[in-house]
C-alpha cells in the first residue's frame, strides 16, 4: 500500500537541568494512504513528541538526534527533520498537507478571535482567495461537522461554544485544506462519553469522505478499537509493538501490550479483582538497560532482557514486535 | 443496615446580573435527590459533566450548604441529620466522613510532608500525636501500600498513583464510616488504574467502608459498585443493582451511556453510535422530561411531563426509574459474565 509518511529511528532528546530525557528514542513506523494508525500508550511515553517532531512544532529544550521523517508529498519525498522548524516550507506543509487536532478544544483556540476568523486565517495563508470566499468555505465546514447554525456559530468566540462544538470547530478547521495527514492527538479525552462517541463518528465519517489518513495518539484501548485500521503500541519512546486492529486485540505480544489489555477494565466482564502491572513507570531520567519494560515484565528473562535492548521482529506478515521471546537473541 | 439516607437534597447556585447582583435565576444543580447507601455497599453515581454529582457529594459531606433536603447519618443506633447541624454541631461528625479526590496533583499541600498530610486528621481530632502518630501513619502507609520510610518525603517525590495512594490514606485515617470517591482513577494511568481500584476494594473489606462512588466511567462501575445511580442535569433518573441496570436499563439515557463507551474490542465496532445533541444547560433545563430533546424514544408527553421517579422491580431488587414509557421500552444493555 502507498505511504504518505515514514518514519525511521526517530530520536528526539530533552536536555533538562535534571539530565537528558530520551522522549523518543528509535521510533519506526509508516503511516499508509487512507488508513487510521492508533497510537497508543501512557502518559509519558512519547506519543506526544512524536507527533509534534512531525510538524516540527516541539518545545525549545527538545532536539532531533536522529532519524528522518519522510513525508510523501506530490509524488516527491521530503525529510521532515531536515527543514527548518520556522521556514517556509514547513509553514506550507503545516495545515495544509498535515494539520493537527488537540486535546483540549479550549486552550487550543486564541480567546480573543472568532472561531470563524481563525478558520478564515488557517485558509487564507494557504490559498488565494478573498476573505469572503474563504468564509463561505468556513461556513460549509462547519455544516460538514454537523454544527448547528453554522452561520451563527462561525461569528462566535470560543467561550461561547461547549467543549465538543468546540472540538467540532477545530476539525473543521483541520480538514479544511483536505490535508494528506490528520494528527490527532487525544482529541476526545477532555470530552465527554456521548459527545466523545459523537466526535470519533464524525471522525470516521469525514476520513471516509476525504481518504486523508489519520495519526491517532490516544491512551484508551477502546477509541483504538473501534477506529484504528492498524495500531503501534508504545512504552518509554519506544514502539513495542505494531499490528493490524483485529490482530493485535486478539493476539497480542508483546507482554506490554498483553498486560496492557488484561488490566483495563471491561463493560460486560465483572472481577472481583483487576490484573494489574506490577510497578510503575520508571522515572525518564534513569531509563532500565536492556529492554525498557523488563522490571515490569512477567517474563523477564535475567542476564538477556536486562542487557541487551531487543530488535524488533516481525512475527506474522504486518505483526512486528521488540520482544526477546519472538527471537533476536543471537545478533 | 442503612448508613446513610438522602432525602430530597437540593442545591441550587443563584445567577446574578449587574451591579447589585441582583438574582436572575438559578442554576439548580440538584433537583431533588433521594437515595440511600447500606452499611458496607458501593453506590456508583454516574453521569456525564455537570450533572450534579460532585455537588451532591459536597452537599452530603456539607462542603458546601444544600439549599433543603435532608442527609441523615445513622450512627451505632443514633441518627444525625448532617444537613440541618450547624457549622459547630456538625464537628464531631466529620471525622466519619471523608473524601478522595479526582486529582490527586492538586489535593495534596506540596509544603508538607507526607507524615504531616496523612497525620494531620488525627492530630487534629487529638487520637494521637509524637511517636504514636507516626507509628499510626506508617500503618495507614502500609495498608495502601507505601514504604513508611517515605513518610519524609513530600508530595512532589511521588508519582500520580502514589499520590493518589497518600490521598487514600489520609482519608481512611480516622476510620470513616463513609468515604467518597470523586472521580478517584480518571487522572490516572491505565496501568495504575487497576492499581487503585483493587486497593480501594481491599480497603473496603479491611476497615468496613462504605462508598459514594462518583464517576463517569461505566467500565470502573461495573467492577467495583453493587448498586448504580445515574444521574442527568440535576436528577437521578435511573437507580439499581449493577446487574440491572447494565443487563436491563429502563431508562434510554442509561442505554445511551452504556453504548457510548468505546470497547476495547475491535468486532464490536457498529456499536459506536452517537446520539444527538448536547448536555442542555442546567440553568434552563428542558420543559417535560429533562432528557427529551436528545432522546431516540420520544413522544409528546415527554415534553409535558416530568416523568415520575417509581420502582419498576421488585421489593428486594428495587429498580427506579424516571422515564415514561420504561415499562413499554426494549432498550439494549450489556450482558455481564463473570
Amino acid at each position: 500500500m502507498e505511504k504518505v509518511l515514514e518514519i525511521r529511528d526517530l530520536r528526539v532528546y530533552f536536555d533538562l537541568t535534571e539530565g537528558t530525557v530520551k522522549a523518543v528514542d528509535g521510533v519506526s513506523f509508516d503511516i499508509r494512504r487512507g488508513e487510521i494508525l492508533g497510537l497508543v500508550g501512557e502518559s509519558g511515553c512519547g506519543k506526544s513528541v512524536t507527533a509534534q517532531s512531525i510538524l516540527r512544532i516541539l518545545p525549545k529544550s527538545a532536539r532531533i538526534v536522529n532519524g528522518e521523517i519522510v513525508f510523501h508529498r506530490n509524488g516527491k519525498t521530503l525529510d521532515l527533520t531536515r527543514l527548518d522548524p520556522e521556514g517556509e516550507e514547513i509553514r506550507d506543509i503545516r495545515g495544509k498537507d498535515i494539520s493537527m487536532i488537540f486535546q483540549e478544544p479550549m486552550a487550543s483556540f486564541s480567546p480573543v478571535y472568532t472561531v470563524g476568523a481563525q478558520m478564515v486565517e488557517a485558509i487564507l495563508l494557504h490559498e488565494n482567495i478573498s476573505k469572503e470566499e474563504a468564509r463561505k468555505r468556513v461556513v460549509e465546514m462547519l455544516k460538514k461537522v454537523k454544527i448547528p447554525n453554522a452561520e451563527k456559530v462561525v461569528d462566535m468566540y470560543p467561550f461561547e461554544l461547549s467543549g465538543g462544538m468546540l472540538q467540532r470547530c477545530m476539525i473543521a478547521m483541520a480538514m479544511s485544506l483536505n490535508p494528506t495527514l490528520l494528527l490527532a492527538d487525544e482529541p476526545t479525552t477532555a470530552l465527554d462519553v456521548t459527545i466523545q462517541a459523537q466526535i470519533l463518528y464524525l471522525m470516521k465519517e469525514l476520513q471516509k469522505e476525504y481518504h486523508s489518513s489519520i495519526l491517532l495518539i490516544t491512551h484508551d484501548m477502546g477509541v483504538v478499537a473501534q477506529m484504528a485500521d492498524r495500531v503501534a503500541v508504545m512504552y518509554l519512546g519506544n514502539i513495542v509493538e505494531t499490528a493490524e486492529v483485529f490482530e493485535l486485540f486478539k493476539n497480542p505480544l508483546h507482554p506490554y501490550t498483553q498486560a496492557l489489555l488484561r488490566s483495563i477494565p471491561k463493560i460486560g466482564i465483572r472481577k472481583t479483582r483487576l490484573e494489574t502491572i506490577k510497578g510503575m513507570v520508571p522515572d525518564p531520567y534513569n531509563l532500565p538497560t536492556g529492554c525498557r519494560f523488563h522490571n515490569r515484565c512477567e517474563k523477564f528473562m535475567k542476564g538477556l532482557c536486562d542487557v541487551k535492548e531487543p530488535p524488533e521482529v516481525e512475527v506474522k506478515p504486518g505483526h512486528k514486535v521488540k520482544c526477546f521471546l519472538y527471537g533476536g537473541e543471537k545478533e | 443496615m442503612k448508613l446513610l439516607e438522602v432525602k430530597g437534597l437540593k442545591k441550587y447556585f443563584p445567577l446574578t446580573k449587574g451591579f447589585f447582583k441582583k438574582v436572575v435565576g438559578y442554576v439548580r444543580a440538584v433537583d431533588d435527590v433521594s437515595f440511600d447507601i447500606k452499611q458496607g455497599e458501593t453506590l456508583a453515581l454516574v453521569g456525564e459533566s455537570g450533572c450534579g454529582k460532585t455537588t451532591t457529594a459536597k452537599s452530603i459531606l456539607r462542603a458546601i450548604d444544600p439549599t433543603d433536603g435532608d442527609v441523615i447519618l445513622h450512627l451505632d443506633g443514633k441518627d444525625v441529620n448532617i444537613a440541618k447541624l450547624s457549622r459547630d454541631e456538625l464537628k464531631p461528625y466529620r471525622r466519619y466522613m471523608q473524601m478522595i479526590f479526582q486529582n490527586p496533583y492538586t489535593s495534596l499541600n506540596p509544603r508538607m510532608k507526607v507524615k504531616e498530610i496523612v497525620g494531620e486528621p488525627l492530630l487534629v481530632n487529638g487520637i494521637a500525636k509524637g511517636k504514636e502518630l507516626e507509628d499510626r501513619v506508617a500503618e495507614l502507609l502500609k495498608a495502601v501500600g507505601l514504604r513508611p520510610e517515605y513518610m519524609i518525603r513530600y508530595p512532589h517525590a511521588f508519582s500520580g498513583g502514589q499520590r493518589q495512594r497518600i490521598v487514600i490514606a489520609r482519608a481512611i485515617a480516622l476510620r470513616p464510616k463513609l468515604v467518597v470517591c470523586d472521580e478517584p482513577t480518571s487522572a490516572l494511568d491505565v496501568s495504575i488504574r487497576a492499581q487503585i481500584l483493587n486497593l480501594l476494594m481491599d480497603l473496603q473489606e479491611e476497615f468496613a467502608l462504605t462508598y459514594l462512588f462518583i464517576t463517569h466511567d461505566l467500565s470502573v462501575v461495573e467492577h467495583i459498585s453493587d448498586r448504580v445511580a445515574v444521574m442527568y442535569l440535576g436528577k437521578i433518573v435511573e437507580l439499581s443493582s449493577t446487574e440491572e441496570i447494565f443487563e436491563n436499563p429502563k431508562h434510554p439515557y442509561t442505554e445511551t451511556l452504556l453504548r457510548s463507551v468505546p470497547k476495547p474490542d475491535p468486532d464490536l465496532r457498529e456499536e459506536l453510535v452517537p446520539i444527538e445533541g448536547e448536555v442542555p444547560n442546567p440553568a434552563n433545563p428542558p420543559s417535560g422530561c429533562y432528557f427529551h430533546p436528545r432522546c431516540p424514544y420520544a413522544k409528546s408527553i415527554c415534553k409535558e411531563e416530568y416523568p415520575e421517579f417509581r420502582n419498576l422491580g421488585t421489593e428486594d431488587n428495587p429498580h427506579y426509574v424516571a422515564c415514561h414509557f420504561a415499562e413499554s421500552l426494549k432498550l439494549r444493555g450489556v450482558k455481564i459474565t463473570l
